[in-house]
């Protein structure tokens, strides 16, 4: 039931950030009744674009039609859109139908009472509409995160009925955490939405799902359009060569072999936690290993419950030939294994407390002698880390607060290894650090390494890995999808195996 | 084995340049960072010059009612027991939980020996079931807001209305009296010119700094207070050290209950109330000063010292004894007030 006329018009839409271009002159259509996939690799445009719908961001220039009628820029709430967003904005402990009424105003006035009976009239009906099937009186804490899923698209769905009239939905990374046959559920409720006469914008980075599902597609990359058409006659290679801006080259080469045999100094065994399944590998000393993944595949807690600071659920880690499962951090970094945490104001330092103080704290017990603290003897270690890991200024007095990011990343850097660990998890080590630091943080990575310890990076920057790494695990969904050895990790490899994630698994001879 | 793109010899260089530049600024830095110190110090000592400020025009003003030896001996004793609740309260607030059961705990400690000993027991074991008591208020605490997740504040909250309920319940709601010579000596010997109580709360403030700024722990309380995810993933025993803080705070509430027992001889079960606010005022007021934006010791001492004069000055001018609760409410707002300030200002 493909409509002819538009649920969405984007014409020539433009944004501009400092010196970046993140939209220059978009086109997007989209019809009544049909699904359309929206494509792109990060940093390609497509959640400038998204939030331009939701009026997160004024455009510069264009013009954005919902329904055949223009919508004034920047788009306010009412425009006929409704986005639903990766964070869905249910409360878990609230029940369904509570979480249901909330953005309707419960179908009555702020004082007068809600009217149970009627409401739940109306939600039977739109599950009924949607095939959905959920108990209004259960907490939506207890719902699995497809549940979740349906229930936002469904609460959406109830502004349509009462009469605001909605034209286009769009589903920002709706299944980005779910596993396949829960997805599944959440496509063929977009299926569904369609089949009533809405436009439903799907984003997503699974190639698989929006080959499945959409009618129509289009792809960004660099904040254009470089292919747009219709799904059912458009081939994957297609799709994938529009994304990446180049050709996709014969399949994946065989496996090289590690040169010379030792034994790993990390072995992970089918560990699991929240989003983590069933991770097995093993890191050795002197080598550069990177995980990477799109973001939400669990590589970002991989390296948390590897260093005890996340519990898990289920595997093993060993550590030197040691059994360090289900100990906590202060253990670990014992053992000789460290996790630099990428957020600095959340893990990694405290921003209030000094330079000296951040970076003495794993330490500290080194400078208590003869029952005193000796601050002359910390603040010459702290000040003699500084300049080898060149911050600027090397103060030790100064705040935290007061470095700028890279200065701050190497400020944790220098506290983590002047531990000198065997073992060192660093996640995002270079994120929003200028270009300067990131050369200095990416060579000491690689010295620290070539002085023997086993670095592993967790980083979604696959530029940086090929840069860096002989060696990339590629996370999808919690488990491990593709190994890169070598001559593999390039970038071109490193953001296909990621975007393709499971297909990457499932074109192998698989049952 | 792998080779890596490293840029070697010219990061070898820049290290030793960076090494040898950092060295000769900091020597050069040697005899300003002595002034800087001073200055800095002249900063962050802003109370101190607020309480001699006060002190000295409450002087010239009352010559011969607040300049008087007695009255600065009033004023230095009446705080022994607050002195020595304020310090337990820092604690806990370093490491970021608040404990606001100590007045609870003090009293009913106090409740615990008077009564005892008003029933012929040992004044030894009272103590000592006064200090068990602290113990496992401590103890029941740190499980809660430690081990289970309970806001501290909600925690220490109930606890201090459940602890203020047994209080009345021993002393069956009466003020009760105990002959002078069973526990009166244990707080009132004095030595120097001070009752024992005032050198307690002293000898515990330098404890107290000592443990603040010249141990590890005093220097994990303070980190996990700041960021205590940072902390965990240093290393830091987290769970222990909050733990660890609030059993000290319930125990050493448990000891100025003690102390109150000996200064006063007697138990009056409402008497809690008057000591809630004030440790908190003195604590928090406090971390404004010495160190800034860190409750600490020596701050907590000027605090404490600075708002029993506002209050003498203010009652020896006439004012009746609401002036004590006013100026000690206004005080802890402006203490926090004062502190956000600072800590914003420190952002930008």
């Amino acid at each position: 039931m493909t409509g002819s006329q538009p649920a969405l018009q984007v014409r020539g839409l433009a944004k501009r950030f400092g010196a970046i271009e993140a939209l220059r002159g978009v086109d997007l259509d989209v019809a009544a009744g049909e699904v359309h996939g929206l494509l792109g690799a990060n940093g390609s445009g497509k959640s400038t674009l998204i939030k331009i719908l939701a009026g997160y961001h004024a455009p510069d220039a264009g013009s954005i039609s919902v329904g055949g009628s223009p919508v004034s820029l920047p788009v306010t709430t009412t425009h006929g859109l409704a986005i639903i967003h990766q964070e869905l904005g249910l409360v878990e402990g609230m029940t369904v139908l509570e979480n249901l009424g909330v953005n309707v105003g419960y179908g009555t006035r702020s004082l007068l009472p809600v009217r149970g009976r009627a409401e739940r009239r109306v939600y039977r009906e739109i599950f009924d509409s949607l095939g959905v099937e959920l108990d209004l009186d259960q907490k939506v804490g207890s719902l699995t995160p497809a549940e979740r899923a349906l229930l936002a698209v469904a609460r959406a769905m109830r502004v349509i009925s009462g009469g605001q009239a909605r034209q286009l939905f769009v589903l920002d990374e709706p299944t980005t955490y779910l596993p396949r046959p829960e997805a599944n559920r959440v496509t063929a409720l977009m299926r569904s939405v369609a089949k009533l006469g809405i436009g439903v914008l799907f984003v997503s980075h699974r190639l698989k799902e929006v080959l499945a599902t959409t009618d129509t597609f289009t792809v960004l990359r660099d904040g254009q359009v470089v292919a747009d058409g219709v799904t059912a006659r458009t081939s994957e290679r297609e799709i994938i060569r529009a994304i990446l801006g180049r050709d996709l080259a014969g399949s994946y080469p065989d496996k090289i072999e590690r040169p010379g045999q030792q034994d790993p100094v990390l072995e992970v065994q089918d560990l699991s936690g929240p989003r983590v399944q069933q991770v097995t590998f093993s890191g050795y000393a002197g080598e550069v290993l990177g995980v990477t993944g799109l973001s939400g595949m669990g590589q970002d807690e991989l390296s948390y419950i590897i260093a005890g600071a996340l519990p898990r659920s289920g595997g093993r880690v060993i550590l030197n030939g040691t059994d360090i499962t289900g100990r906590g951090p202060r253990d670990i970094i014992g053992r000789g294994a460290v996790l630099i945490p990428s957020d600095r104001q959340r893990h990694g330092g405290w921003l209030a407390g000094t330079a000296q103080e951040n970076i003495s704290l794993p330490v500290i017990g080194d400078f208590f002698r003869r029952g005193l603290l000796r601050s002359r003897r910390e603040r010459d270690h702290s000040l003699e880390l500084m300049n080898r890991f060149d911050v600027r200024p090397p103060v030790p007095e100064n705040m935290m607060r007061s470095f700028s990011g890279g200065n701050q990343q190497k400020i944790v850097l220098s506290k983590w290894l002047q531990l000198q660990p065997k073992v060192v998890l660093l996640d995002e080590p270079t994120q929003g650090v200028d270009a300067g630091a990131r050369t200095q943080i990416l060579q000491t990575v690689t010295e620290l390494a070539r002085q023997g310890s086993c670095v592993i990076v967790f980083s979604g920057d696959h530029e940086q890995l090929a840069a860096i790494c002989h060696r990339v695990l590629v996370m999808s969904q919690g488990s491990i999808s593709a190994e890169l050895t070598d001559d593999q990790v390039t970038e071109d490899w490193l953001l296909s195996a990621s975007q393709l994630g499971t297909s990457a698994r499932t074109s192998s001879p698989d049952p | 084995m792998p080779h890596f793109p490293v840029r070697g010899p010219s990061g070898d260089l820049t290290t030793k340049d960076a090494a040898a530049d950092g060295a000769g600024r900091d020597g050069t830095t040697g005899a300003r960072s002595w002034r800087m110190r001073l200055r800095s110090l002249g900063s962050r000592l802003g109370l101190l010059w607020v309480l001699i400020a006060l002190f000295v025009l409450f002087s010239i003003w009352l010559p011969h009612t607040f300049l008087t030896l007695g009255n600065v001996q009033t004023m230095v004793n009446s705080q022994a027991v607050i002195l020595i609740l304020a310090i337990a309260a820092t604690m806990p607030l370093r490491a970021g939980d608040f404990d606001f059961s100590i007045a609870a705990v003090m009293t009913a400690s106090t409740a615990t020996v008077i009564v005892l000993v008003s029933h012929g027991q040992s004044l030894a074991l009272a103590v000592f079931l006064a200090l068990g008591l602290g113990l496992v208020v401590g103890v029941v605490n740190a499980l809660l807001i430690v081990k289970i997740g309970v806001d501290s504040l909600i925690t220490t909250l109930g606890m201090l209305t459940a602890l203020g309920g047994y209080a009345y319940a021993i002393t069956n709601s009466n003020v009760i009296v105990v002959s002078r010579s069973a526990v009166l000596g244990f707080a009132r010997d004095s030595f120097a010119g001070f009752p024992a109580a005032t050198w307690y709360a002293w000898v515990l403030v330098v404890v107290a700094w000592y443990v603040y700024e010249k141990t590890p722990l005093g220097r994990y309380l303070i980190f996990i207070g700041g960021n205590r995810e940072a902390a965990k993933l240093a290393g830091v025993r987290v769970s222990g050290v909050r733990g660890l803080a609030l059993l000290t705070s319930a125990l050493l509430s448990a000891f100025a209950g003690i102390v109150l027992a000996g200064q006063l001889g007697a138990i009056d079960p409402s008497i809690g109330s008057q000591y809630l606010l004030q440790p908190f005022a003195a604590a928090l007021l406090g971390a404004t000063t010495v160190t800034i934006g860190r409750p600490n010791a020596l701050g907590t001492l000027i605090a404490l010292y600075l708002l029993v004069i506002g209050v003498t000055g203010l009652e020896l001018l006439g004012a009746s004894s609401w002036a004590n609760d006013v100026f000690n409410g206004l005080a802890l707002v402006v203490a926090v007030t004062v502190a956000k300030l600072a800590a914003g200002s420190r952002q930008t």
